[in-house]
């Protein structure tokens, strides 16, 4: 279950990325909280109505890391456009570390409070937040045009071997890669 | 005698917490979810 939480960021890495920065990139962050906030249910829902649930619950889990990994794109794409290029390590250092610590402090909350609460509670809780993120989202200022809309598979795939090539040249991005 | 000039800070945007503050709100959304998933699964 762990590694299949990886698969979407190791089939995506290449891609998406590039599509990501072609798309608007605030209405992107919405639509994925919202997204989010809705699978989060799956589990609960084929556990109670489905018997062969299983493969099911893996197989939201794949979609909802794939949205959480397009929100984290979203973020760091918009990042680009919010402050100045020097500032960008410090930006993107705190808004990593940032959201580090707001994955453990969720953790450790349902951690002391499952005793207390059930699962649909939780579930609620958690579409909340995603309810309460996209409404925050929409006070941001509206991030810039993207790019081109316009890509070929092709152009989007030599996109992703130029930025690779880029990473690879850079010896301390290689290792931040890694 | 030769002074060390500082390079001048650069202050962040004022939107760059708000920022922050919605990617941290949105991974404790989705950590509880984690949690929640894992319960299921174990009582599955």
């Amino acid at each position: 279950m762990g590694a299949l939480s990886h698969l979407p960021i190791l089939l995506g890495a290449l891609g998406l990325g590039v599509i990501v920065v072609r798309l608007p990139r605030r209405p992107l962050m919405i639509l994925t909280n919202l997204t989010m906030g809705i699978l989060a249910w799956i589990p609960l829902v084929v556990k109670r109505h489905v018997g062969w649930g299983y493969a099911v619950i893996i197989g939201g889990d794949f979609f909802i890391q794939t949205a959480l990994y397009v929100d984290e794109l979203s973020h760091n794409a918009y990042l680009k456009y919010l402050v100045t290029s020097r500032q960008l390590p410090e930006a993107e250092g705190i808004l990593q570390s940032a959201a580090s610590g707001g994955f453990m402090v969720g953790l450790g909350v349902v951690l002391g409070l499952l005793k207390y609460g059930t699962v649909p509670s939780f579930l609620v809780w958690s579409t909340v937040g995603c309810a309460m993120t996209s409404a925050l989202i929409l006070l941001l200022p509206q991030d810039t045009k993207p790019v081109s809309v316009h890509a070929t598979p092709q152009s989007l795939f030599q996109m992703s071997r130029t930025g690779l090539a880029y990473l690879f040249r850079e010896g301390e991005l290689r290792w931040y890669t890694y | 005698m030769i002074t060390e000039s500082k390079a001048p800070i650069e202050i962040l945007p004022r939107a760059f917490p708000w920022l922050v503050s919605t990617d941290v709100l949105a991974t404790m959304a989705t950590s509880v979810y984690t949690m929640v998933i894992l319960y299921v699964i174990q009582a599955h």
